[in-house]
């Protein structure tokens, strides 16, 4: 019964990296699904300078785990590596369970749901002009414009953004000319699609608002974007 | 002294037996028997799976298969549907729809899983198969309805639009007005997924009322609850059929009218939708649950009590998709209710909460696992198992075909010993020989993988997660795991030796995937270089790999065979490692 075998029953073991040996048999050039199941079994060694052999010697479970590698390469954890085997904080786990974004954006719009739900996404598309893909961001995961767009300057790494976010976390679009410096001086700034369907500079309402009427977002270059300045001063005014 | 044997049979005679062979393991078999067979096979050969649109090159299998009429293609890797692969990514479907147009003018259907599909391809789609019947784009994404608008247009044979669970830039409804008023050949319509708040309901209604084959309608959430009688009425034919929003005032008129459509629907078998459910308007689907097989609750907000009236009513029911708020309560009662059940679903109603939030244990699925001999595929997600529970429902369900466990805490012990679940699941693939598909959780050691290794000889596809301790677990998996596809895995000290030692293995293997285990750099290009056969593909967000040192574990790592050599649509954030990776610029 299952639980009771404790031996292994493995002698020492001698494995090698090796190429497979044989002919081309996989001949299912369309990679069916039920293909013929004659693929080559590794025979051997090979005589590449960079064989690598592997010894595992494998006891019983009683006496623990032994494995005694034989490589060129010290495959070591070092300080560079992050310790995968140490728990994550509860919640702090990205992207586990593993639900589908398509279920919980459904769960997240239904108007009866849980009020427990404690993660409602809001899933952004982002584009950037001259990038060929599209990117989606969870405005959920940040909780302020500098983190924002710290993750949308590692996503597009090949753009420098230069935002002034100023002490309540905003862009000052009061002053027409203070923005006009910054665009001028930008690569690339970030601009998103509001609830009414106009195109605003990414900076201008406080947080928790932008979160609430961002339908998506563009990065977009600076000279463009300052065509976006007078109307997103004008409406700023115009809320003031 | 050796005796030639020819075929006497004329390739026609051939032609039309082969005719008769459906599988793609069989034609393959018979293609590689002679040079003649394998002639006649290709020019015969109408259906193509494709499972990673990676491993090969649409020229390849357009020069073998010249006459292909369906072609299903899989795109990106599994653990994308849970957006843990970035954006960006690849699986882009529109070379392929190039080279179809010109080698393929007959094609009629196209079916694509998690793949790119733009309204470029719908559109290039609809003006070059002109006799195209059936589109199926399962968990896509990158179109909107304008390509949507193009198919219904143009392809006067359409009969099935299927848009399961993609991510469609929902414009409005008015594309449903693209198909011309004679069009009549629709057999199955899923628009489930589709969010915009406006749909043209006359648009759809005359739409479903010219069409007599329709027997699938999945509706989305801008119908509203008072039109589904009408539509129901002009459709009484429907097999299936998906509600948009299930909500509305309380008014008995509207109940009323409701139930006796459903009434008139003698033919329906499945259930979907329910958005928004107000259960007091469950009942009106009580006409057809005797011969429900099929029930979709798993995006409605029904509690338990109400949730056993209805299962009371489904003695038919084979398939069954719920949240946990069904609670073990719930589940016993199924288990008493549906003797025919073969899968359940079960998915969280609060995933990401701290706190449990429904009475939902390991005790619900076991009483369904004793109680239904033809249970076969389980997905369920919980906060609590024990090895006991796995063990129950080996011994008892050794048809399980399909068990995805999903205990919501990462290395959530035994509950009751404080042990590790390698016994229970161990269990699991001992008595369940047949076992195709295995997801694990809870906490793991090497030991699992041990028993996966020796017993799972049918096991084609297996999940990961936070489990094992060492390099031993992997190595168990791939050298033990004869049947094995697919391996995904998250959070493992999986590493360099297993790997290496089994990569072979990956040869006979659709893909692998690792996210944050242990495998480094330098591991990773060594197969690259000595693998011709596999693309291996370091995916990084946070910079080349190259810029660190060898032995720095990659982030993410998707391995998969291919006759094609590497990919070139890579975005920034993935490298191939192959013998010119060290030549190229990074």
């Amino acid at each position: 019964m299952l639980g009771t075998e404790r031996d292994l029953n493995y002698k020492e073991t001698e494995l090698c990296l090796g190429l497979p040996g044989g002919g081309g048999a996989a001949a299912a050039a369309a990679g069916g699904e039920n293909e013929v199941e004659s693929s080559p079994k590794t025979t051997g060694k090979r005589g590449y300078s960079e064989t690598v052999d592997l010894k595992l010697n494998l006891q019983s479970k009683e006496a623990g785990m032994d494995l005694n590698q034989n490589h060129e390469n010290g495959t070591k954890e070092t300080a560079c590596t992050k310790d995968p085997a140490k728990p994550p904080a509860k919640a702090q786990v990205l992207g586990w369970p593993p639900v589908r974004s398509y279920r919980k954006n459904i769960m997240a719009n239904q108007k009866n749901s849980s009020d427990e739900c404690t993660e409602k996404a809001a899933f952004v598309k982002v584009s950037m002009d001259g990038a060929p893909y599209l990117r989606k961001v969870d405005l959920k995961m940040y909780n302020s414009y500098q983190k924002l767009c710290d993750a949308l300057a590692k996503m597009f790494s090949s753009f420098t953004m230069e935002g002034n976010y100023g002490s309540q976390g905003m862009i000052d679009f009061m002053n027409e000319s203070k923005l006009m410096d910054l665009l001028n001086s930008s690569d690339y700034v970030p601009t998103y699609e509001d609830k009414d369907g106009d195109w605003m500079l990414v900076g201008d309402v406080p947080w928790e608002m932008f979160v609430n009427s961002c339908k998506r977002l563009r990065i977009m270059k600076g000279s463009e974007a300052i065509g976006l300045a007078p109307r997103a001063v004008e409406k700023c005014k115009s809320r003031a | 002294m050796q005796k030639k044997m020819e075929c006497s049979l004329p390739d026609e005679v051939l032609e039309h037996v082969f005719s008769f062979i459906r599988s793609d393991k069989d034609r393959n078999a018979a293609s590689v028997v002679c040079k003649s067979w394998y002639e006649i096979e290709r020019w015969c050969r109408r259906r193509l799976f494709i499972g990673n649109c990676y491993a090969v090159s649409p020229r390849m299998v357009i020069r073998r298969f010249p006459e292909v009429r369906s072609i299903e293609l899989k795109g990106k890797p599994h653990f994308a549907d849970y957006n843990w692969v970035p954006d960006g990514w690849g699986g882009y479907v529109l070379p392929w729809i190039v080279e179809m147009v010109g080698a393929y003018p007959w094609l009629e259907e196209i079916r694509l899983k998690r793949m790119v599909v733009t309204d470029e391809c719908l559109e290039l789609i609809a003006k070059s198969f002109k006799n195209f019947k059936v589109l199926v784009l399962f968990s896509c994404e990158g179109f909107s309805t304008d390509g949507l608008a193009a198919i219904a247009a143009s392809c006067k044979n359409l009969r099935e639009l299927d848009l399961q669970e993609s991510d469609v830039d929902d414009l409005g409804g008015h594309w449903l007005s693209h198909f011309p008023e004679t069009y009549t050949s629709l057999v199955s319509l899923n628009i489930s997924c589709l969010g915009s708040d406006e749909v043209s309901l006359s648009a759809l209604e005359r739409l479903v009322g010219r069409c007599t084959n329709l027997r699938t309608l999945r509706l989305n959430r801008a119908v509203p609850l008072d039109k589904i009688a009408y539509i129901l009425r002009r459709a009484p034919q429907l097999v299936d059929f998906g509600t948009g929003t299930y909500s509305a005032d309380l008014q008995t008129d509207v109940f009323s009218s409701l139930a006796g459509a459903f009434y008139s629907c003698k033919e329906l078998r499945s259930l979907s939708g329910f958005w928004d459910v107000v259960p007091a308007y469950l009942p009106a689907i009580y006409p057809v649950c005797s011969r429900l097989t099929s029930l979709n609750l798993s995006y409605a907000a029904i509690q338990s009590p109400d949730l056993i009236k209805l299962l009371r009513h489904c003695p038919s029911l084979q398939r069954l998709l719920v949240l946990d708020y069904i609670e073990d309560s719930g589940l016993e009662a199924l288990s008493s209710s549906c003797m025919d059940l073969q899968e359940l679903r079960v998915f969280p109603s609060d995933p990401f909460g701290v706190e449990r939030n429904v009475s939902l244990t390991e005790q619900g699925l076991v009483s369904v696992c004793l109680a239904c001999p033809k249970l076969q595929s389980v997905l369920y997600f919980c906060r609590q198992m024990s090895n006991a529970a796995l063990v129950t429902i080996a011994q008892n369900r050794p048809n399980l075909t399909r068990f995805r466990l999903c205990i919501m805490e990462p290395r959530t012990a035994d509950y009751l010993t404080l042990e590790p679940l390698d016994v229970g699941f161990g269990a699991i693939v001992e008595h369940c020989k047949d076992l195709r598909r295995l997801s694990l959780s809870g906490l793991l050691t090497d030991r699992v993988f041990e028993y996966i290794g020796r017993y799972a000889k049918k096991l084609e596809m297996l999940s990961v997660a936070f489990a094992g301790e060492s390099d031993l677990g992997l190595h168990y998996v791939l050298s033990g795991c004869e049947s094995l596809r697919k391996l995904e895995v998250r959070d493992s000290p999986f590493g360099d030796k297993a790997l290496l030692a089994n990569s072979a293995k990956l040869e006979t293997m659709r893909s692998l995937w690792m996210s944050s285990c242990s495998v480094s750099f330098g591991t990773c290009k060594l197969l690259g270089q000595k693998m011709p056969r596999l693309n291996v593909e370091v995916i990084d967000e946070s910079g080349p790999p190259d810029s660190r040192p060898d032995i720095c574990p990659v982030d993410k790592l998707y391995i998969y065979r291919s006759v094609a050599g590497p990919r070139f649509d890579m975005p920034p954030f993935v490298w191939t490692m192959d013998e010119d990776y060290a030549l190229r610029d990074s």
